[in-house]
């Protein structure tokens, strides 16, 4: 057994220019998949992770009817049944309640529909601050909101400046502000006689206060003006086009709703625990009273789109497969036939098909492993870079990106599936191509083989 | 004591016109001969040698090496058999290219499950007995045509065989390394009694075999006491 270990490797570096094409091809091969779904399902756990932090929870409970009918009328006080389950179900990590109803935004002469949203500011966390842009964070008790970046610049609220940064002739980098600038800058082109070498549009707040008309519970008239604390640009691109946060306690005197809430966001501990933990929590409340739904639920649009983007790239992946697949049939093919004068001599000395069979199969694993090896070695600094770093997308791209809802950006994952994945996929193609050789052995007529 | 018994043995490829490659051929082979089988190009020489060494199977007829007759064993037997009682010195040498003279001699002997200890030191004897005890750890590829053959011959002889089939082993040779070549088997047969059996084209081949059979039309038409 250890010789014929020891024929399948040296045979390896025989042919040492065949070899290391053959390895190649398997390497780049899983260099590209991995790349490509790493970017892709980078991409779908970023838009699930921004809708569930910043929109749904894992779970959202609501009053029943409220997602129907988005009418603060549907929406329900607080239940210390519900609360206490919450508190005790060790699958979950936190509940935040939120109220939120549509109304109107204006400043001067300009009017934008306006999804309000009044929320725990402490138990939120970092989810909203780590977005802003210009100002600062509203707290639990300030009577200031936040707003969308998009919909501060339809109002009138922000302008944007150009930061240029320039590099000086000693090659250090210095940052340019130009105010309400309309130019167009190109990367590498001179300024004040210095290179640009990276432009950013930077917003400026340029008003403070927005006021806010609404329907408030039960027929009550809402309108209020408030102070404008911050500007945010949220990763969820509708949102940014018509979100005004404040405080819940402020959004519930603004509808005249004291002491009523619209959703209770439930995050939990464990992405696997959604299916039972939305189980456990339909079983101890009383569902004539509320509504329970998954994010699945409620963002069918989002799941869909990846579904339909999933599968475009899993098909893209297979025609990848499929040319290296070829490529791999082909080599293992040449091989079979350049040395099947080598195996008839081999079994007319003596050694059993089954052994030959072993020694081809061996030398193709360690083939398949190599290369394996090789994609994933390469693959792992470079998504890890990209995961460190993501791509940020910009201008046209960003924009069609955007239309989608989805943010302009590709972080990559690091899910260790993805290579565990490629590299199965891989040794599947090997054993398939594989499959010639054996055949061939089992079935080759040992005097025709020794002619040549 | 006779090592192979054949006995009227015929070889027919099927094809849109039958060919009859052997018709009818007996022959007794008795241990320690050395023997040469020629005859020309297309005589059936080859299918024949074939078939003595279970490479090949007869149509009709039976061939009996050691009391086994060949006819009635399966594929996978026949390997085994041919493992166990032949040994084979083929035309251009075929050694495994990647093992060293040392390890080719070995591998036999490693399919037939002996110690490394064993292999180790009946390698190194036969690689000794062929000339070659300097060339151990060197692979085929930096050997001379005669010293690859010299390898296969201690090959062959590595798992002890009943005899050995030696088909053209001096066609690629220069004639020094020939008569080297020869040398060497003629010792081997005459100091350790081995069995040679080879086909041939070459007459300083024929001049020193003890027995000439020469085979035509699928026939054997002369067997020669050549001593």
């Amino acid at each position: 057994m250890n010789k014929l270990l020891t024929i399948a490797w040296r045979n390896l570096w025989r042919n040492k220019k065949r070899t290391l094409l053959t390895v190649s091809s398997i390497v780049f091969a899983i260099l590209f998949a991995v790349i490509m779904r790493s970017q892709s399902l980078g991409m779908y756990e970023n838009a699930i992770k921004n809708i569930i932090n910043i929109e749904t929870g894992h779970i959202q409970s609501m009053g029943k009817g409220f997602n129907e009918s988005q009418s603060i009328d549907d929406a329900f006080f607080y239940v210390t049944a519900l609360f206490s389950f919450l508190e005790n179900n060790k699958a979950i990590e936190k509940s935040i309640s939120r109220l939120s109803a549509f109304g109107m935004s204006s400043t001067g002469n300009y009017t934008k529909e306006t999804f309000i949203m009044g929320m725990e500011v402490a138990k939120e966390g970092n989810t909203f601050a780590r977005n802003i842009t210009v100002g600062e964070m509203i707290t639990d008790s300030s009577n200031s909101v936040l707003i969308g970046e998009v919909l501060a610049h339809y109002l009138k609220i922000i302008e944007y400046d150009t930061e240029l940064e320039l590099r000086l002739p000693n090659d250090s980098i210095i940052k340019k502000r130009i105010q309400n600038d309309t130019s167009n800058f190109t990367i590498g082109q001179t300024y004040e006689d210095k290179t640009i070498v990276f432009i950013a549009k930077k917003p400026r707040m340029v008003k403070d206060s927005i006021i806010i008309i609404g329907a408030g519970y039960q027929g009550a008239s809402a309108a209020a003006i408030y102070h404008v604390a911050g500007i945010m640009k949220l990763p969820l691109p509708d949102m940014n086009k018509r979100i005004v946060v404040m405080n819940i306690k402020t959004c519930q005197d603004f509808l005249h709703a004291p002491g009523i809430i619209s959703t209770v966001n439930i995050y939990l501990n464990d992405d696997s625990k959604l299916e039972q933990a939305t189980a456990d929590l339909k079983a101890s409340v009383d569902m004539q009273k509320f509504d329970i739904y998954k994010w699945k639920t409620l963002k069918e649009e989002l799941v869909q789109q990846i579904d339909s983007d999933n599968k475009s790239g899993l098909i893209f992946m297979f025609l990848l497969y499929l040319i290296i697949g070829f490529g791999i049939l082909g080599t293992i093919i040449m091989m079979t036939h350049e040395r099947k004068k080598e195996f008839a001599v081999m079994v007319a000395l003596g050694l059993k098909k089954h052994l030959l069979i072993f020694t081809v199969t061996i030398e193709n694993l360690f083939i398949a492993l190599l290369g394996s090896l090789g994609g994933i070695l390469i693959s792992i600094p470079i998504i890890f870079y990209f995961y460190l770093n993501p791509i940020r997308m910009e201008e046209e791209m960003a924009k069609s990106i955007e239309n989608m809802g989805w943010e302009a950006v590709i972080p990559f994952s690091t899910d260790v599936s993805i290579f565990v994945s490629q590299t199965i996929i891989v040794l599947i193609l090997f054993a398939v191509a594989s499959l010639y050789p054996l055949f061939k052995i089992k079935n080759f007529n040992v005097i025709a083989s020794l002619r040549g | 004591m006779i090592v192979i018994d054949v006995k009227n043995i015929h070889k027919t490829y099927q094809g849109v016109v039958p060919v009859h490659a052997v018709r009818g051929i007996d022959l007794t082979v008795k241990e320690g001969e050395f023997a040469a089988i020629v005859g020309p190009s297309g005589s059936g020489k080859t299918t024949f040698l074939n078939i003595l060494g279970g490479l090949d199977t007869p149509t009709e007829g039976d061939i009996v090496v050691n009391n086994t007759n060949l006819s009635s064993l399966k594929a996978s037997q026949l390997i085994d058999f041919r493992l166990h009682n032949i040994g084979f010195v083929f035309q251009a040498y075929n050694l495994i290219p990647v093992l060293t003279a040392q390890e080719n001699v070995e591998f036999i002997m490693q399919l037939q499950g002996k110690s490394k200890q064993e292999r180790s030191k009946r390698s190194v004897e036969l690689l000794n007995a062929v000339g070659l005890s300097d060339k151990l750890n060197v692979r085929p590829g930096k050997l001379s045509g005669g010293q690859q053959q010299r390898v296969a011959v201690a090959r062959a002889l590595a798992s002890k065989p009943k005899f050995i089939l030696a088909d053209e082993p001096t066609a690629n040779l220069d004639s020094d390394s020939t008569s080297n070549l020869l040398s060497i088997m003629e010792r081997l047969n005459k100091e350790e009694n081995i069995t040679f059996i080879f086909s041939t084209h070459d007459q300083r081949v024929v001049n020193k075999a003890h027995r000439v059979i020469t085979i035509d039309d699928g026939k054997i038409v002369s067997d020669i006491n050549n001593l």
